[in-house]
Formats: C-alpha cells, structure tokens, sequence
C-alpha cells in the first residue's frame, strides 16, 4: 500500500477475562494518519484504546509498533513511543497547576531526581505558544473552563512528543466551538510527523478529518478501512442504525428522519 | 519570581530552625543562660555540673528528637497525602499510628515480659512499631483499590484506628501491671524520654526514610496526574508504591515508637508548605515541609514547657490545639476538597 505501517493489529481481542468486548481485529495504521473510532455507547470504543495504549492487557493477538511487539517495549520506551489524552481531566489532582503538569511529563524522560533540560522548557514554551494557552500556565487544573482543559491536555501528550497519540474522546463536553477548534488541531497533527487515534461520538466531524475509520457496533461487529471506503461502502447507515437519523453519503451528513 | 519567592522562604526557615533550636534548648524548668550553654557546647564547663548534664542529658536529646520527628512525621504525611491522592491522609488518621500502637502493645505487653524489658525496649519496640505501621499501610492499600472515594477511605481509616485502639485496650486490661504502667508511659507521646542510644537509632532510620522519600520525588509528582497518565509517562506503579509504603512505614514507625502516636503533625504540615509555597512539586512541598515540620514541632516543644515552669504539657496536646484548628480551616477553604486533591 502508501506509506509504511507504523501501528499493525493482528488478530487482537479486548475486553476484560470475563467478557470479550472486541475480537479478531485487523489494523494496519500508516504514520501521519488521523483514525477515527467510532461507535454507539459501550461497544468497546474506550477499551479499544486503553488497550493499544498499554493501560490493559490485550486478551488476544498482537500490538506491532514499527514492526516490534507493544511488549516488547520498556516502560518509558513506551511513553516516547505514545502519549494519551484521557476523557475530561483524568485523574490529574484538581490543584495541580499547568505548568507542573507539563513539567512533570518531560521529567519522565529524565534521569535521577528530574532536572529538565532548556530543550524541555523551549519544547513546552512552543507548543504553548502554538496553541495559544501560555496565560493558562500559572492556572489550577480546577481553574480550567472545559474547552480550556482539552487544550491543555493535547498540549500534555505534544509536550511528551511521541510519533503516536491516542486519545480517548477529545471533545466530549465541549460546545460546538471548541469542538471545532480541537478538531482542526487534530487535523493539523500529521504535518508534525503525529499519527493520531481518537474515539468520538461527533461522526459528521470526525469523517471530515480521518483518513481512516474504525466502526464499532452490535455484538463486537466491527469495520476498518479508509475513511472513503467506509462512506461509499454504506457501512455507516448500517453501523449507525437508527428509525430516527439517514446518514447522507455524498454529503457526509446526518440528519433528523422526520425534518 | 516564584523561584526567588522559594529560595526566601527556604532562608528563612533555615534560619528560624536554628533559632527555634537554640530557644528550645534555652527554655526550659531550670533556668540556664545563653552563655552557659555556649560554655557547654564548647567544653568550657566540665560535663559533670548540673548544667552541663541538664543540656547534654535531657534537653538537647529532646531538641534533637523534636527535629528528628519534625522531619519524619511531615514526610510520612505527605506520602499518604500524594499516595492515596486524600488531602486528610496523614500518618495518625488512616490508623497507621494506631498500628504501630497495636505491635508495640504485643511486644511490650506480652513478648516484653518473658524476657528482660532492655532487650526489646529499643530494637523490639522500633521493629514492632515500623512492621505495625507497614501492615496497616498495606490494608488501607487493599482497601482504596476498591473503594475509590476518599471520603470513604477516611473513614474507613478512622474506624480501623478505633479497632486497633480497642484491640490495644483489651490487651492492656490482661498484662501485668510492671509492663501496663511502662507502655502506658509510651502511649502518652513524648520527646523527653528517648535516651541518646535510642537517638542514634531513630537518626539513622529518619535519615534512611528520608532518603528514600527524595529518590521519590519524580515518581511522587508523576503519581499527582493520576496512576493512568503516570503510567503512560513510564512509571512503575506497584513498584514505587511498595517504596512509598516503606518509607511512610520506616518514618511513622520510628517515630512513634519512640515518642508514641503524635498527632497532627503529619497531616497539618504538608498543607501548610503548600499554601505558603503555592505549588504541589514534592520537590519543593517536600523539602518544605521537612522545615517546617521542624520549626513547629520546636515551638511545640517550647510551649508544652513554659506554663507553669515546673512540669511539662504532653507534647500531643499541643500538636492537636494547633493542628486540629488548622485542619478544620484547611477543610472549611476548600468545601470541596477535590480542589485540593
């Protein structure tokens, strides 16, 4: 095909011991790409991700990072390989401040007790200033608006800067703005070398920037290809089956039945 | 600015503590000057006058026990502060005192009477005290990998302090009265009693824990963006988790075996560091608060001995007087709570 594989999934299943949510997953991921998951509620879209991210065990099958298994990487070869982005504000302490959680991200990369370097402090001061959050710097997590709180965590995973970064629902919470402006900033990744895998329950908008799609549906049904083929192919209608939405194909919007 | 803004706290906490010290040596039921105890610093004074004895023997152990407890109790807190992600975890309120209470009762109540109480009056006590704590370190572990609510956690803390507390009052009421009237002395809280071979051995453990919470730091700060990013930023969860339990162990246990269960200390301090120094940054919360402990253990100290001039108040009275006030504001500020954690 195009471009070389960066993320290949070969036969993997998700899920917990007890429940298999996913399985016999295929996925060949070339780098730059945007892939949008996709999917109703509580079909594995979140499990899906944790799992390529290293936060639970793969029940099945295998995780290849430029050809070398997710396994096979220590644990801080792993965060320069990947970084997250966490639904809302996580698990991070309320009171910490931005500057400290960007700190603390490049510390990991430091040995004995974390002194970052002034290639950290450029790193964090540039990535603040392209996304336009400097004045958030001096701000408690607890300070943040919603949107203000994305921003800050997508700026978290650049200043980790790794070639991959997942994230699990970038925009849930945010009003129609902000979403906009999260989505551009996805769309913009790849032309600094990120390859990016996001859920999203906004599908009109996450077809706009995906090159590829993952749907997920009933009973671990599931589908992968390029974003083009999933709309031409009708999957989405079929994925997304509602008496009360029509996915327009040519168009690529969704719309109320009964309008 | 913030940088410059630390650096003058640390100055000046630095120099209260030596001031705090030399006051808490000069202030005591026996009234000895200044120059006096310049004299006996410097050897002037033989060592067999009541001065030189009085200094040597009583108050400058108990200046040194107090900063060696000034240091070890703040650290422990603010490990099970950041540890268990509760802004009210402290050493005395999730039982881990109370543990330490429970194996120093075992060993001085039972074990302690088989044999000659100077056998296991230091290394018994110390090692009875250190596991206690560790063991109940490692159920409250168990219990908030279920129980995710700090609330819950709290008070799931204070009512395994209270069992404890009762297991410890059922023992007592069987143990000889020899053994009962000395580990009644313990249970008191005091920083007069420890002799200075004790001193070396509490010196050498605060030193190690200390040590071992600095080699912590990163993975401390790292634990403060929640155990899901920390984990994708390359941290070893369970393994630092085990150190974190080890310190908080090796801190509150020698501590508490030796002065008995001090209240407050551990929980208040952290908090303070962090509102004078406006960060969360163990680097700068730890060392802080390691300061400031010391400082208000000292005056702790100084007050428990001046009403009166003849005894001295308990040293947990004190502590409490200050630091339950002090939590309560801490709390009443921050209604929730998750604005601090």
């Amino acid at each position: 095909m195009e471009a070389k594989t960066l993320l290949a999934i070969n036969g993997l299943s998700v899920g917990y011991p007890d429940k298999v949510i996913l399985k016999d997953m295929l996925l060949h991921i070339p780098a730059k790409s945007i892939v949008a998951v996709l999917g109703l509620n509580g079909k594995g879209k979140s499990t899906f991700i944790r799992t390529l991210a290293g936060l639970q065990p793969a029940l099945q099958g295998n995780i290849l990072f430029n050809e070398r298994p997710l396994s096979s990487y220590t644990a801080i070869e792993r965060a320069q390989l990947f970084s997250i982005v966490l639904p809302g504000r996580g698990d991070v302490v309320q009171g910490l401040l931005v500057h400290e959680l960007f700190h603390t991200t490049r510390v990991t990369f430091t040995n004995g007790f974390g002194k970052i370097t002034d290639d950290d402090i450029q790193l964090i001061n540039r990535i603040c200033t392209s996304l336009h959050i400097e004045h958030l710097l001096h701000k408690r997590i607890y300070q943040l608006s919603d949107g203000e709180a994305q921003l800050v965590f997508i700026a978290r995973a650049l200043i980790q800067d790794t070639p991959i970064i997942f994230m699990d629902e970038p925009t849930s919470y945010l009003d129609v703005v902000n979403k906009a402006e999260i989505f551009n900033l996805i769309q913009s990744l790849p032309q600094q070398n990120k390859t990016v895998v996001f859920t999203s329950h906004e599908l009109e908008l996450a077809l706009q920037i995906a090159d590829y799609c993952l749907l997920i549906g009933n009973e671990g049904k599931h589908v992968f290809g390029t974003t083009k083929t999933i709309i031409e192919q009708g999957y989405i209608p079929d994925f997304f089956n509602s008496k009360n939405v029509q996915f327009d194909r040519i168009t690529g919007r969704i719309s109320l039945k009964n309008a | 600015m913030n940088n410059q803004r630390h650096s003058v706290w640390f100055v000046l906490l630095s120099i209260l503590v030596l001031v705090l010290f030399f006051a808490d040596i000069l202030i005591g039921s026996v009234s000895i000057s200044l120059n006096e105890i310049i004299q006996v610093f410097t050897g002037q004074l033989p060592t067999d006058t009541p001065q030189s004895i009085i200094i040597l023997q009583s108050r400058l152990p108990k200046a040194l026990t107090a900063i060696l407890a000034g240091c070890a109790l703040p650290v422990a807190g603010l490990l099970m502060q950041t540890f268990f992600r509760n802004p009210v975890a402290g050493p005395d309120i999730l039982g881990v005192s109370a543990g330490s209470s429970l194996l120093v009762a075992l060993v001085m109540l039972t074990v302690g009477t088989w044999f000659s109480m100077d056998v296991f009056s230091n290394v018994g006590i110390i090692l009875a005290a250190i596991v206690g704590a560790m063991l109940v370190l490692f159920i409250i572990l168990g219990v908030a990998a279920r129980v995710r609510d700090s609330v819950t956690l709290l008070i799931f803390g204070l009512m395994f302090g209270m069992a404890i507390s009762a297991v410890v009052g059922v023992l007592q009421y069987y143990s000889s009265q020899g053994a009962l009237k000395l580990f009644i002395m313990w249970t008191f809280g005091s920083l007069s009693g420890v002799t200075w071979s004790q001193l070396y051995i509490l010196a050498v453990i605060v030193i190690i824990g200390l040590l071992l919470a600095v080699t912590q730091i990163k993975a401390l700060n790292l634990l403060l963006l929640g155990e899901q990013y920390a984990t994708s930023l390359g941290l070893n969860i369970r393994k630092s988790k085990i150190f974190i339990i080890l310190t908080t162990g090796l801190l509150t246990g020698a501590i508490t075996a030796f002065c008995g269960p001090i209240a407050f200390i551990g929980i208040a301090v952290p908090h303070l560091a962090r509102m004078i120094f406006k960060v969360n940054s163990h680097a700068i919360i730890l060392p802080a608060s390691v300061l400031l402990g010391i400082c208000i253990l000292l005056i702790c100290d100084i007050i428990a001995q001046t009403p009166g001039n003849d005894g001295v108040l308990p040293i947990n009275a004190i502590t409490a007087f200050m630091g339950a006030p002090f939590i309560i504001y801490i709390i009443w500020k921050n209604q929730h709570l998750k604005r601090v954690f």
